[in-house]
């Protein structure tokens, strides 16, 4: 077990009890927390370039009374006297925050319902040595991230969630001397210095491929290879309020035309949130406990959007524990039935990409991506990878590249962790097979 | 005696360690929305924490908490020590210290006229609400979305060197979305894109009747835009307002001039750059039309301050005179790994983050030339309004951006709207065929708090400041059929 995570736990308890006590009888309370103590160590070149630890907790108190809520977010720091301390403090600056919002027809309830408790933390072992002395023989540019996070929650009705986990994540791309590279991910509870030392031969074996001539094509549509990684930016996309039930009603779906007017996507693309693996809290900030599975899209069809219970209580539809924001925390596309070892004889002539970059709506109504290609793009000409590809800029819409030119998906899916780290590290991930593309545009 | 001192003056400095320094940041938030009449979100924050820095043998480590009590800010020197050991060990390069943590002294405040607190939470909700209210000129306006952000953070700098700094920074934000929709046509019109609107300064900024004025412009607009053509797809002239042109100088000159992005520290995820550190002083990065200058102390501008988290006093400098490429944004420690010139510019998002090379107040000089005259001297253009979609290459170079709304020009006339205009370029290409720069008439000062960097991610506020500017030849195009 982890002393942060220790600490946080014993205070967390302590405060959200004492806290409850002192609510009038009018008043409801959530609370939410969310910390972690991690390490972060920046490579460039193979060298540390920066290197630190965060030790940092936040919680996030809902009031409400009647029809009116207000909420906060503060420091948290495992001192139980001066969390406690902070904490009574901003509920009674909530409490005169509610003297002046108006009421909120749709405003939350706290739940009644199902607690849970998971703790996966370990005490902090000495992964950044291991790293360093591993990435200093290399060409190597990434971020090692590790240490344990915890999430817990808290409502006046008595519900409990807490969730810990330690865990590490080494994001990582390793440069030719052209300035082309070739990018991996290694994730996961515990480092294992073979499997390190694995990935990155894997990683300088794949570079080896980047000795011949960069070759540049000109814009037209291509039959295409995405790799898992970048099917999973693809979903990312799909995650920018494309499966939100509130996006659908207020018109700002990119998906929209798949609720208004039919349109589908392939037969063959399926999208789920699936909490089984248990790597995600399966709680969100009311406490709900999500459905184990949530299917989305089925045979290319909209099947079920996410629903928050603001939505649920707004548009009269039935939640499944979505979180507020309605976006994706684990999501899954089913694998389909192409098989690794056949992905480039069925591509035959046409691009593989790894990855993609910096994508962005073009024209979100008819749910148009613009992006570019990064790090290994290659051209392959009978089966066979022929040269590294200049960067192209590609424009064109999911309803083709996921719809009518999808033509197949592999049949191993793979774990793209969550390298985000905006404001904190994140738990999320998705499971993502590779997709074979008919015709995908490329523009510049 | 600032915290920061203060936290300083109680800590002993570590065996080894031939430095340390102090971080402190206190950063009050409130964050309030409406739709459609409707209260949404009233948000406050609070985010208090300590960044220790320390210095050993030509390396830095740092450690950094939230928890303030003596001993864990004992314990987050000994573990910042840990770190610059372990940096130590495995050097990128080895820096002198000197070169890179000044001692300044010093203070800066922004220039606040009411302060965010003259203004109670229902005043602000009943602008917002009447904001929202006020857009419902049609039933084809189907949700109108409005929201406040205020912030005011407080950065003090301390150092065993001697550095004393004293900053606060006040921010307000105002948002506004008004979404139309006919049939299968849904069109969406801002009050100058994302955050766009977003100052140093106080509620000064919340003109009622300007906002309102502005919120029933937009909600018309919106409208107009359902039945309007689709941007025809040519090579012509494009002419972009200010609130594109803070896009396209963010992206394509700010992000491409960062130092420690061409000395390669963001290749796993923010990217390169195109520019070679010997093409300081030599590049032609656009026509002579093109100045571009940091300029720390523009009047309210969102990235406006007197020091950066090293201490490095900020002062005003050109990046690009005359078209010539002259200097970058590379704060201390990168001017001393490339022996460049540079700018006051290392920065951290919070005290939770190390300070990295950050866009700042990144401008374009006016010319001379009113918006009449530049409309009057174009045979056919288009004329792009407000950004809502961007991309680019991890070099900086192929990008493509799309806007809110444009209008088609006509021998020398604004003649009708279009709607879903795109356009993209290649950054060198696209400046040296810079034709036209708006006067100073036109000039407009934006900001946004979410320009993305560094790893881990960190989300900070810049500021872009240009008037309109013409371009030639420029690949514009429509939305999907």
């Amino acid at each position: 077990m982890n002393n942060f995570v220790d600490r946080i736990e014993t205070s967390f308890s302590n405060v959200t009890s004492r806290l409850l006590e002192l609510l009038r009888a009018d008043e409801e309370l959530i609370i939410n927390l969310k910390g972690e103590n991690s390490t972060f160590t920046r490579f460039n070149r193979g060298r540390i370039r920066q290197v630190g630890e965060v030790t940092d907790a936040n919680l996030y108190m809902g009031l409400k009374a009647g029809e009116r809520r207000s909420s906060v977010s503060i420091p948290f720091s495992g001192d139980i006297e001066s969390d406690y301390v902070r904490a009574e403090k901003m509920l009674l600056r909530l409490r005169a925050e509610l003297q002046m919002v108006p009421d909120d027809p749709f405003i939350f309830t706290p739940i009644d319902g199902p607690s849970s408790y998971t703790r996966r933390d370990t005490s902090p072992a000495p992964v950044q040595d291991v790293v360093a002395r591993v990435a200093a023989t290399t060409e190597l540019a990434g971020l090692l991230a590790s240490g344990p996070q915890v999430a817990a929650f808290a409502n006046s009705k008595g519900v409990r969630h807490f969730f810990s986990n330690t865990s590490f994540f080494f994001d990582y791309s390793i440069f030719h001397p052209s300035g082309k590279a070739v990018k991996a991910t290694l994730a996961g509870q515990e480092l294992v210095e073979d499997e390190l030392i694995a990935s990155i031969d894997s990683t300088l074996l794949r570079l080896s491929t980047l000795d011949r001539p960069v070759q540049r094509i000109t814009p037209g549509k291509y039959r295409v290879f995405l790799e898992p990684r970048a099917v999973a930016d693809l979903v990312s996309m799909i995650n920018w309020s494309g499966v939100s039930e509130r996006a659908m009603r207020l018109k700002s779906s990119p998906l929209l035309k798949m609720r208004e007017e039919g349109w589908q996507l392939s037969h063959l693309f399926n999208l789920r949130e699936d909490y089984t693996s248990r790597r995600v809290p399966p709680f969100n900030e009311l406490g709900e406990l999500s459905q184990e599975t949530i299917t989305l899209i089925t045979e290319g069809r909209l099947r079920e959007t996410l629903v928050s219970q603001k939505s649920s209580l707004e548009y009269g539809v039935e939640s499944n524990g979505a979180p507020h924001g309605e976006f994706l925390r684990s999501p899954e596309v089913l694998a389909g039935s192409l098989r690794k070892e056949d992905v480039l004889a069925s591509l035959k002539d046409g691009i593989y990409l790894s990855n993609i970059h910096y994508t962005n709506w073009s024209d979100a109504r008819n749910a148009r991506i613009t992006g570019m290609t990064r790090y290994a793009p290659f051209l392959v000409e009978g089966g066979e990878l022929v040269a590294p590809l200049e960067d192209m800029r590609f424009d064109d819409t999911l309803y083709n590249i996921l719809g009518d030119s999808l033509e197949a998906l592999t049949a191993e899916a793979e774990f793209i962790p969550s390298t985000f780290t905006y404001g904190g590290r994140n738990f999320s991930g998705q499971l993502v097979p590779g997709a074979l593309i008919r015709e995908m545009a490329f523009t510049l | 005696m600032t915290k920061a001192r203060e936290i300083l003056d109680l800590l002993t400095p570590p065996k080894g360690a031939d430095w340390f320094s102090v971080r402190y940041e206190y950063k009050e938030s409130t964050w309030r929305g409406f739709r459609d009449g409707q209260l949404q979100f009233n948000n406050l924050g609070v985010a208090e924490g300590v960044m220790i820095e320390v210095f050993y043998q030509g390396s830095f480590g740092y450690a950094s908490t939230n928890d303030l009590r003596q001993t864990s800010l004992r314990e987050a020197l000994v573990r910042a020590t840990e770190q610059a050991q372990l940096a130590a060990k495995y050097p990128l390069v080895q820096i002198p210290l000197g070169a890179v943590r000044p001692s300044s002294t010093g203070a800066y405040r922004s220039p606040v006229i009411t302060p965010h607190s003259s203004k109670k939470t229902d005043e602000v909700c009943e602008l917002l609400c009447s904001m929202t209210n006020r857009a419902k000129i049609s039933p084809k306006i189907v949700t109108t979305e409005a929201s406040t952000l205020f912030v005011v953070t407080k950065s003090e700098y301390a150092s065993t060197g001697g550095a004393d700094i004293q900053q606060q920074f006040t921010s307000t934000t105002i948002d506004l979305t008004v979404t139309a929709q006919e049939g299968s046509e849904v069109q969406k019109r801002s009050l100058d894109g994302f955050c766009g609107l977003s100052k140093q300064c106080g509620i000064e900024l919340l003109d009622e009747d300007l906002l309102l004025e502005k919120t029933e412009r937009a909600a018309t607009e919106a409208l107009q835009l359902l039945s309007a053509d689709e941007c025809p797809t040519e090579k012509t002239v494009l002419l972009l307002s200010p609130d594109q042109m803070m896009l396209q100088i963010h992206e394509s000159i700010g992000h491409p001039l960062e130092l420690d992005r061409i000395l390669g520290d963001e290749r796993n995820y923010a990217g390169s750059s195109f520019v070679k550190m010997e093409d300081f002083g030599s590049l032609q990065y656009g026509t002579p039309l093109l100045n571009i200058i940091f300029d720390p102390a523009e009047e309210g501008e969102l990235a406006s301050y007197a020091f950066d988290d090293t201490g490095a006093p900020a002062t005003r400098e050109y990046l690009i005179k005359d078209g010539i490429l002259v200097r970058g944004i590379g704060g201390l420690e990168s001017q001393y790994r490339s022996g460049l010139p540079g700018i006051s510019a290392q920065r951290a998002c919070a005290w939770n983050r190390p300070a990295i090379d950050r866009i700042a107040n990144i401008n374009m000089e006016p010319g001379n030339q009113s918006l009449d005259e530049i409309v009057s001297g174009i045979e056919r253009g288009v004329y792009m309004q407000t950004n809502r979609s961007w991309s680019i290459d991890d070099y900086r170079r192929k990008f493509q951006f799309g806007c809110e709304l444009a209008y088609l020009i006509e021998e020398g006339r604004i003649t009708k709207l279009l709607k879903n205009p795109n356009y993209r370029g290649i950054t060198l290409d696209f400046w040296n065929s810079l034709i036209d720069v708006g006067d100073a008439e036109s000039y407009e000062v934006y900001g946004t708090p979410r320009c993305g960097k560094g790893e881990p991610h960190q989300s900070i506020e810049v500021g872009h400041a240009s008037p309109v500017c013409a371009f030639r030849e420029i690949e514009v195009f429509g939305g999907a059929r």
